[in-house]
C-alpha cells in the first residue's frame, strides 16, 4: 500500500510488482542501444526513453513533480514511459533477427518473463458474470428499480448502506442520498456532524435504531435501507417507518403517510 | 424500435462520422487500412472538438443539449473543411506502401492477434468489473443525462451544487463524462450501459487502432512484424496486471474512465507523432494532429492534461537533441499551449472560484 511518504523506490516497485524491473529496464536499455545500429527507430525510442527517466522517474524529478501534482498520484508518470510499447519493439526486433539463437533466446526469454513476473487481467478475479446491463452490484441494480418504479420519475430521498451508495446513482439520479462515497474526504466533503454520526452508525455492527430513524426523517428520507444481517437495538415500525420490501439482503423501510 | 435507433446511431456516431472527420489528415487512398486510419484520427478530433464546446458551456452553466448542438455545428464545419482540403489533396499519394498480398503466416498472426483482441473486448461485453470511482464518474453522466446539466448535481447525493465541489472542479477542464453522456443522448442508451459495456468494447479497438499506427510507422513495408508487435502488446497488457496502477490494468479493467483513456490512446498517439517528426517523415498536418491530441487528452482526465503536456515535451526535447537544434522542437512544444490553457483554469476554478 503506498504511504504519503512512500520513496520513490517504493512506488516504483509497488508499481511494477517487484524489483525484477530493473534488469527488465536494464536489458530494455541495451537492447535498444545493440538495434540502434540496426534501425534508426531504436535510436529514437532511446533518447525518449532515456530523457523521459531523467525528466520525470527518478527521485529527484520526483520531488520536482509532487510539489505540483499530488504524491499519491505521482506513479501514473510511469505511464509516460511506454514500457509496454518499447518492450514489444525490441521483443518484435529480436524474434525477427536473421540470427535464429537470438530468436530463440528472445522467445524463451520473453516466455520466461511472462510466467515469472506477469500477473494476468483476467484469472485474478478483476472480472465477474454480468447479472445485469448496468453491470452493478445486481442488489444494488434490484433495490434502484424498486425505488424507481415506486416513485414513478419522482425524486426520492433514502439513506442507504456503503455496501450499496456508490451504485444506486449510477442507476437513476432521480435516487437522492443524504450522502455516498468518501463523506469525509475531498470529493463530497459532507459538513454536517449528525450525518457523520449516521453514517458511523450506519456502518456499525448493530444499527442504532432510536438514533437512525428519526434522525434519517428530519433529514427527509423517504426511504431507509439496512443490511438485513444487521442486528438492530429496536423495532423502526416505532419510528414512522414500514417495511416497504426484501430485496437482495437488504430491508427497505419506507415513511409512513400521514 | 428503440434499439434499432440506437445500433443506427451507434454506427453513424461511432463510425461513419469518425471516419469522415478523420479523412483530412489521410491522403485519398480506397484501401481498407486508409480507412481504419482515417476512423482513429476522426475519434479524437471528435473529443477534441467536444472538449472546445464543453468546457465554457459548463463554467456558463448551460444545459446538455446546447453543447450536443453546438458540437455538432463545429463537426460540420469541420467536415466542410475537410471536404475543401481534400479536393485539393492528389489522389492515391499511398500511405499503404504495403500493398503485397497476405502470406500463411501473416494470416495465422492475423488470427492470433483478433483472438486476443477480441477475447479482451468479449470481457468488457460479457463480463463485469466494478470499479467505486464510477460513484462520482458515471453517476455525473447519468445525472447529465436525466436532468439535462452538466455538474450541476453532487455525484454522491444528488444535491444541487452552487459551485463546483472537490474534484468536480477537475471534471470541468476534463469532462469525458459529458461527452459520455452527450452520446447517451444521441444514442437513447442509458450512460452507464453506454459505460459498462459499449464504450470501452469501441475505446479498445480505437487503442489498438493507434497500437497499428505506430507499428505502422516503425515498419511501414514489414506487415509480420507489425503483426508480431500487436500481439505482443497486446499479451504484456493482459500480463500486466502487476498492481492495480499499471497502465495495463486501468486499460484492460475500467478504459470508460477518462484516465485509461490516457495510456490507452493519447501517449501512444504522441508517440506515433514523434516518430514522424524524429523521422521527418512527410504525413499530412502532423503538428496540427499532436494539438488536436492534447485537446482530446484535456477532454479525458485531469491527468490527460498533464501527462500529455510531459509527454510533449519530453517529445520536443529528444527532437531539440536528435537535430541539435532549438527550432526543430518547438512546434512539439507548443503544441502544450492547449494543456497549459486546460490547466489553468483548471486552477482558476481551484484557487479562485472554490476560496
Amino acid at each position: 500500500m503506498l504511504m504519503e511518504n512512500s520513496s520513490f523506490i517504493e512506488i516504483f516497485e509497488l508499481y511494477f510488482g517487484g524489483r525484477y524491473i530493473y534488469v527488465l529496464l536494464v536489458c530494455l536499455i541495451a537492447a535498444l542501444i545493440f538495434l540502434r545500429k540496426k534501425t534508426r527507430i531504436s535510436g529514437a525510442f532511446l533518447l525518449f526513453l532515456i530523457v523521459t527517466i531523467i525528466c520525470t522517474c527518478n527521485p529527484l524529478a520526483m520531488m520536482f513533480w509532487t510539489k505540483i501534482i499530488k504524491r499519491h498520484i505521482y506513479r501514473r508518470m510511469f505511464w509516460n514511459l511506454s514500457l509496454i510499447v518499447l518492450f514489444s519493439f525490441v521483443v518484435t526486433e529480436l524474434l525477427c533477427s536473421k540470427k535464429k539463437w537470438v530468436s530463440v533466446l528472445c522467445a524463451a526469454a520473453t516466455v520466461f518473463c511472462l510466467c515469472f513476473f506477469g500477473k494476468s487481467m483476467y484469472f485474478t478475479g478483476n472480472f465477474e458474470r454480468t447479472t445485469n446491463p448496468f453491470k452493478i452490484p445486481q442488489n444494488a441494480a434490484s433495490i434502484a428499480n424498486y425505488l424507481v418504479t415506486e416513485e414513478e420519475g419522482k425524486e426520492t430521498r433514502v439513506l442507504a448502506p456503503s455496501g450499496i451508495f456508490c451504485y444506486l446513482r449510477q442507476y437513476s439520479s432521480r435516487i437522492h442520498q443524504l450522502y455516498g462515497r468518501d463523506i469525509y474526504g475531498y470529493t463530497s466533503p459532507v459538513e454536517s456532524e449528525e450525518k457523520h454520526r449516521l453514517f458511523a452508525c450506519m456502518e456499525a455492527e448493530n444499527i442504532d435504531v432510536p438514533y437512525v430513524f428519526p434522525t434519517a426523517r428530519s433529514f427527509g428520507c423517504t426511504y431507509i435501507i439496512l443490511d438485513m444481517e444487521k442486528p438492530l437495538t429496536a423495532d423502526p415500525l416505532k419510528y414512522g417507518y414500514d417495511i416497504a420490501a426484501d430485496i437482495g439482503g437488504c430491508r427497505i423501510y419506507k415513511v409512513k403517510e400521514e | 424500435m428503440g434499439k434499432v435507433w440506437s445500433l443506427v446511431t451507434l454506427v453513424f456516431y461511432l463510425g461513419a462520422v469518425p471516419f469522415l472527420m478523420g479523412s483530412l489528415y489521410v491522403p485519398q487512398c480506397r484501401k481498407l487500412l486508409s480507412a481504419v486510419r482515417s476512423w482513429g484520427y476522426g475519434m479524437i478530433t471528435m473529443m477534441a472538438a467536444y472538449q472546445i464546446v464543453c468546457v465554457p458551456l459548463i463554467l456558463l452553466h448551460r444545459p446538455l443539449t446546447e453543447t450536443v448542438i453546438l458540437w455538432h455545428v463545429l463537426l460540420a464545419g469541420w467536415l466542410a473543411v475537410c471536404f475543401f482540403l481534400r479536393i485539393k489533396q492528389k489522389t492515391g499519394s499511398g500511405e499503404d506502401v504495403c500493398g503485397k498480398k497476405w502470406k500463411n503466416t501473416e494470416f495465422i498472426l492475423l488470427g492470433v492477434l483478433l483472438f486476443f483482441v477480441l477475447s479482451q473486448c468479449a470481457f468488457y461485453a460479457l463480463g463485469m468489473h466494478v470499479d467505486d470511482d464510477d460513484a462520482r464518474y458515471v453517476a455525473n453522466a447519468v445525472a447529465a443525462w436525466e436532468t439535462n446539466t452538466m455538474f450541476h448535481f453532487h455525484p454522491n447525493n444528488g444535491e444541487a451544487m452552487s459551485y463546483f465541489m472537490g474534484e468536480i472542479g477537475k471534471e470541468v477542464t476534463s469532462p469525458i463524462m459529458m461527452y459520455y453522456a452527450a452520446l447517451s443522448m444521441l444514442l437513447r442508451i442509458h450512460p452507464t450501459i453506454l459505460c459498462h459495456t459499449i464504450l470501452p468494447t469501441v475505446l479498445l479497438i480505437l487503442s489498438y487502432c493507434i497500437l497499428w499506427l505506430l507499428s505502422d510507422e516503425i515498419w511501414p513495408k514489414e506487415r509480420q512484424k507489425r503483426l508480431i508487435f500487436l500481439i505482443l502488446c497486446a499479451v504484456f497488457r493482459i500480463m500486466g496486471n502487476t498492481s492495480t496502477y499499471t497502465d495495463a490494468s486501468v486499460i484492460l479493467m475500467r478504459l470508460w474512465q477518462g484516465k485509461a483513456l490516457v495510456p490507452a490512446v493519447f501517449l501512444p498517439f504522441i508517440l506515433v507523432l514523434y516518430l514522424r517528426f524524429y523521422m521527418k517523415m512527410e504525413k499530412p498536418y502532423p503538428v496540427l494532429l499532436l494539438l488536436t491530441g492534447n485537446v482530446a487528452a484535456c477532454l479525458a482526465s485531469g491527468m490527460g492534461i498533464y501527462l500529455t503536456a510531459i509527454m510533449t515535451g519530453c517529445c520536443a526535447v529528444a527532437l531539440m537533441i536528435r537535430q541539435k537544434s532549438f527550432r526543430s522542437g518547438l512546434p512539439v512544444l507548443l503544441c502544450c499551449i492547449p494543456n497549459l490553457c486546460y490547466a489553468g483554469i483548471y486552477l482558476l476554478i481551484l484557487k479562485v472560484i472554490l476560496r
